[in-house]
């Protein structure tokens, strides 16, 4: 049950973090022409982590939290970083293809109408981005519930996930229960992946065609 | 409301490749309650001039100034953000917000200004009137409106906070020519009836001269000509904003050699004004008040083109069109059937106009002849008000 409610918990605190992370990378590349330096190397940043395997972004912030001057190893946070930055990229393209696909005249006209920049972004960008930020949450669970090497370098006994407790039982030789908590995984990927959906609204599925 | 002043405003556009001057020391007073029409080409520069007014593009230097209050001034480093100067703008695609109703989209300048529930429902309701946006209109989303409809969604939103200045980009462009002709009226009498003081930005003469108190026409970035509709239309001051108003050339002349003279030889009679002796000066003519004449038919106009040969006769149901072989150069005009007479292929004419409808422009493209009345500007050599 712990591994399950871990599962979710870092999942659902990766994706909050990769959406405003995400957010806020996007919209410093979006506006590429007033930073067009800053827009680069934004670029650059949230497109570097794909190409790295997950299992040496864990072995970094073992080393990191484990030996470093910040002493995180033992706590959530280590795997939540790590599935953060699996999902940052993604959050920031999905957010980028539907601000592009906004344009800028809706902005424009909400700054023409008087608004600020943070009723323009809750009242204007945010509504019309949904199906994106739903998008992104579904695939964080997914990316979460997948992703096992980096999750095995950084679990501890107090901090085990499901794909990493699944492994345990297999390797002690409990099939039934191995096979019990592949089905529970699915169960729950798909639950996320089917809130996701509710919260990004009709649009979100559609968002794969874009 | 407030009136408008801009003063030597620039902006430019660069990358690597090279620098663009979008809008090049640009100075104009709207007047209060005044609606100024920016006409010109595409690419003249008049939106980026509009947006830099609006705030959505930050100039490169000038001053921008809308009533006492200094929005943008390079000089002492003010630029008040764009959702602060108080405006209103109409987009050429309207821009209304999908997700929200009509309704929220009319009020929404009215929620970001912290106007109270009830005042905001009374003025979205007046404004509504206005723009005869009528019956349950309000109550649905910009997808299920016609572009008619969207495009009285569109300046609703833009007046209902009464701002100071509404500005306007476009806003007729994506409509078919019967809905634009009849916005085009329902914008004028909204004009008439608030009284806001607007700047409009068309490439269309015809909305020009319907909606603007006055035009100021543009070229490269820059203000060549302002003045009452009238004015413009009668006396451009630049052969480019002549051809812009709808005149066609009809030759080059030159009087090199004594009398004006087309470059095939043709005399070229009457009421011009004297031209320089060098160079090659331009003749147009607003094509649908001249016609054609045989040779010996008697003439009504004050201005007559000879050396004209009809190359090409086309009818049509209410009139011909005539292309017109003056040497090497080619006219195109339309003759009225019952106005054309005998003529056919082949046949050599006079061109017969009225002196009013005829324009000559020296080698530089400057109007000749053009009198100095009030209200007819050219641009100012100096960063100076233009009025």
């Amino acid at each position: 049950m712990n591994a399950i409610y871990h599962s979710v918990s870092y999942g659902a605190g990766a994706a909050v973090i990769a959406l405003l992370a995400g957010y806020l990378a996007t919209s410093i590349i979006f506006n590429r022409r007033k930073t067009p330096v800053l827009a680069s190397f934004q670029d650059v940043v949230v497109s570097v982590p794909p190409g790295i395997p997950p299992v040496i972004f864990g072995l970094g912030l073992l080393l990191v939290f484990a030996y470093g001057p910040v002493r995180l190893y033992g706590t959530p946070w280590p795997i939540v970083i790590l599935y953060a930055t699996i999902i940052l990229p993604f959050a920031t393209r999905l957010q980028l293809v539907a601000m592009t696909g906004m344009g800028t005249n809706l902005m424009e006209a909400g700054a023409a109408s008087g608004a600020g920049l943070f009723r323009r972004a809750f009242r204007i960008q945010l509504p019309l981005i949904r199906p994106a930020i739903g998008y992104t949450v579904a695939l964080a669970f997914v990316l979460a519930s997948v992703e096992f090497s980096g999750s095995l370098l950084l679990r501890t006994g107090n901090t085990q996930v499901m794909g990493t407790q699944l492994y345990d039982l297999y390797e002690f030789g409990s099939y039934p229960l191995t096979a019990v908590m592949a089905v529970i995984m699915c169960l729950v990927t798909g639950t996320g992946v089917s809130i996701a959906i509710l919260i990004g609204g009709p649009g979100v599925l559609r968002q794969q065609v874009r | 409301m407030a009136d408008i002043v801009v003063q030597a405003l620039s902006k430019q556009f660069g990358n690597r490749k090279g620098v663009l001057r979008a809008v090049d020391n640009v100075s104009v007073h709207v007047a209060e309650g005044e609606l100024l029409v920016l006409l010109g080409p595409s690419g003249c520069g008049e939106t980026t001039a509009l947006r830099c007014v609006a705030g959505l593009e930050n100039p490169d230097s000038g001053s921008i100034r809308f009533g006492e209050q200094v929005v943008y001034d390079r000089g002492l480093g003010r630029n008040v953000p764009i959702h602060r100067r108080d405006i209103g703008f109409t987009f050429q695609n309207y821009a209304l917000w999908p997700h929200m109703k009509a309704y929220d989209n009319v009020r929404f300048p009215l929620r970001a200004r912290g106007i109270s529930a009830s005042e905001s429902v009374k003025r979205v309701r007046e404004v509504a009137a206005l723009l005869d946006l009528r019956g349950d209109l309000l109550e649905k989303h910009p997808g299920q409106l016609s572009g008619g409809q969207q495009q009285r969604v569109a300046p609703a939103r833009a007046l209902v906070a009464e701002p100071s200045v509404v500005l306007f980009d476009e806003p007729l462009s994506n409509l078919d020519a019967r809905l634009r002709e009849q916005l085009r009226l329902e914008l004028r009498s909204l004009h008439r009836r608030v009284g806001f003081t607007g700047v409009y930005v068309t490439h269309d003469l015809a909305e020009a001269l319907a909606l603007g108190d006055r035009i100021a026409v543009m070229r490269e970035g820059r203000i060549v000509q302002v003045g009452a509709p009238a004015e413009v239309f009668e006396h451009p001051l630049h052969v480019s904003t002549a051809r812009l108003l709808g005149l066609r050339r009809i030759s080059s002349i030159s009087n090199a050699a004594g009398p004006w003279r087309t470059t095939a030889g043709g005399v070229v009679l009457g009421d011009l004004p004297a031209g320089r002796s060098d160079g090659v000066h331009e003749l147009l003519a607003y094509t649908d008040k001249v016609r054609l004449r045989g040779i010996g038919e008697p003439t009504s106009g004050e201005v007559h083109v000879h050396g004209g040969v009809i190359e090409q006769l086309t009818e049509a149901v209410t009139h011909f069109q005539v292309v017109l072989a003056m040497g090497s150069e080619r006219v195109r005009l339309s003759q009225e059937k019952d106005r054309l007479g005998p003529l056919r292929e082949g046949e050599s004419v006079v061109i017969d106009a009225p002196r009013s409808a005829i324009h000559l422009f020296d080698p530089e493209g400057g109007a000749l002849g053009v009198p100095q009345a009030a209200g007819i500007k050219a641009e100012a050599a100096t960063p100076i008000l233009a009025e």
